[in-house]
């Protein structure tokens, strides 16, 4: 590749994207930094929406329920993701089309629109309750209703029906981008195959699962329509008390601080995530 | 290799792998339909008579539809998205062209340093086959010291290794052969000797159109396990159907090692 450009060049075409960025990404996020330690009524920096953190047990729970349904959604969209890219990878590309629009489709349908579905497929009276009543009709005298709404299990079905494409497709990518041979000549050393997948194809898809669970994992944490619309009172999330603070308490310093500290929490989830991977990388 | 000779190769193996590719397959379905399953539902309850999100719909009407496009607040709205929609689309493609081209520019600049395969979004995709990968640009030989005398190396130190199965000029080694001895490429004509003969040198043409660096004859390439310059450990090895060599600086093959 010889076509080189000038610096100037290349500056003119980085710019408005830079521009764009500081201007409404990093400018609001000082802005929300510096919101946590400003009082606007006294003029003066405070520490004081921190302090209250800290002493608060309604951040402490909001912030463990936050991680437990996180890690629970992400859990599940890892094992029902993994053999859904498995599943993907094995078939020849004319065939693995239809079954990409699959994983796809969900990604062009509101997540407004699938949690309201959520409701009617999960409810009192719905789908899945009417299905049960019917199975057991037999063996039961009342109906065998299952409560999923409005609670823990609605939150983190509808969150892993949202993070599963994102799961799907990096370990798609790792899978694919396995040579072929290292299976067959594992097969014909008469390896079986478990011992094949447990040591050739997970170990080589490692890349690709920690980028998923890292996806997941940040995308879960900052969870709002969800557990808004599927939780129940005891499900809030990070978002939601952000939420809470800003438009019921107008208290603009905790609401911020909340949002430093989800941002600190993700940051370090990142960084632990990226210091697994970079051995993997040389490794390739 | 066919299912048949799977099964004639491991039959109790091949049993035990359709049968988990048979639950694999499964659950993978039950993970599409979950997926599906939100998205399809709003469309049979859009067809419901009744004023409330209800499934199975009891009556079948179109009067949601109806309702829709006789009141403009809806279909205004859905006419402002189309707009905000597009809007978006336009102005994020004018930032983000430019910004991709500078990018791609600067990456290929950068691309001497190998490895980043493994972004955030996990492996880029099956990458180019590393054939092309050394040295971009005007190549360069070189020689160097190592225990098997002094020997030809690439522009950056790599040992470069001559094929016996080579006839001439014309590389034999192509596909996952290339990919475990990549070519030594040059991209143009200026190739710099230093140390070596540049009378030697030469270049090849491969059968895909790159231009591989030759000497005395010799195309060249570089050997895969070769961690770092200097290393010499494709040395006599007997693969892909022939031998691999060093070259002297003279243009002789080393046979020692």
């Amino acid at each position: 590749m010889n076509h080189s450009l000038n610096t100037r060049t290349t500056v003119i075409l980085l710019l408005p994207v830079c521009l764009l960025l500081v201007a409404f990404f990093a400018w609001p996020l000082a802005l929300v930094g510096w919101n946590s330690i400003f009082n606007t009524a006294t003029s003066a920096l405070t520490l004081r929406a921190y302090q209250e953190l800290s002493t608060s047990t309604l951040f402490y729970r909001v912030l463990g329920n936050t991680l437990q349904i996180s890690v629970v959604a992400t859990a599940v969209s890892l094992v029902l993701g993994y053999v859904i890219a498995l599943h993907l990878s094995r078939l020849d590309a004319r065939r693995r089309t239809p079954y990409l629009v699959m994983v796809m489709l969900p990604f062009w349908t509101s997540i407004l629109v699938k949690s309201f579905a959520f409701t009617v497929v999960l409810g009192d009276r719905g789908l899945v309750n009417q299905l049960l009543g019917w199975l057991t009709a037999g063996f039961s005298e009342t109906p065998v209703r299952l409560e999923m709404l409005f609670n823990r299990v609605g939150v983190i079905i509808g969150m892993t029906n949202y993070l599963l494409p994102f799961m799907v497709f990096p370990i798609l990518a790792s899978l694919l981008s396995q040579n072929e041979s290292l299976q067959r000549v594992a097969e014909i050393m008469g390896a079986g195959p478990v011992r094949i997948f447990l040591r050739i194809t997970l170990p080589l898809s490692l890349p690709g699962v920690l980028a998923g669970v890292l996806m997941n994992m940040t995308l879960a944490m900052g969870m709002y329509i969800t557990p808004a619309l599927l939780g129940g009172r005891r499900d809030m999330m990070m978002a939601n008390l952000v939420d809470f603070y800003t438009r019921q308490t107008l208290d603009w310093n905790l609401a911020s601080a909340i949002a430093i500290v989800l941002l600190a929490l993700s940051g370090i989830f990142i960084a632990a995530l990226l210091r697994v991977q970079r051995p993997q990388a040389i490794l390739r | 290799m066919t299912a048949a000779a799977t099964a004639a190769f491991a039959p109790p193996s091949g049993r035990l792998k359709s049968a988990l590719r048979r639950v694999g397959t499964a659950i993978a379905w039950c993970g599409y339909l979950f997926l599906l399953f939100p998205s399809l539902i709003v469309i049979p309850v859009s067809f419901s008579g009744a004023q409330e999100f209800e499934f199975p719909p009891k009556t079948f009407s179109l009067g949601l539809y109806a309702q829709f496009f006789a009141d403009p607040s809806w279909w205004r709205a859905a006419v402002q998205s189309l707009i905000v929609g597009t809007s978006t689309t336009v102005l994020s493609m004018l930032l983000a062209v430019p910004a991709v081209i500078a990018g791609a520019v600067i990456m290929a600049a950068c691309s001497s340093s190998p490895g980043s395969g493994v972004g955030p979004y996990g492996p880029a995709a099956p990458s180019a086959p590393a054939a092309t990968a050394p040295a971009a640009g005007g190549a360069g030989l070189m020689v160097r010291h190592t225990s098997l005398g002094t020997i030809l190396t690439d522009g950056q130190g790599f040992t470069v290794y001559a094929f016996e199965a080579d006839k001439g000029t014309r590389s034999q080694c192509s596909g996952a052969c290339a990919a475990a001895w990549p070519p030594v490429i040059t991209a143009t004509a200026a190739i710099k000797v230093t140390g070596a003969a540049k009378s030697l040198a030469g270049e090849t043409t491969r059968p895909g159109g790159a231009r591989q660096l030759t000497y005395a004859g010799h195309p060249l390439y570089r050997y895969s396990g070769d961690t770092s310059p200097g290393v010499t450990s494709g040395q006599g090895l007997v693969v892909f159907g022939a031998r691999w060599d060093v070259l002297a600086p003279a243009g002789t093959e080393v046979t020692g090692g």
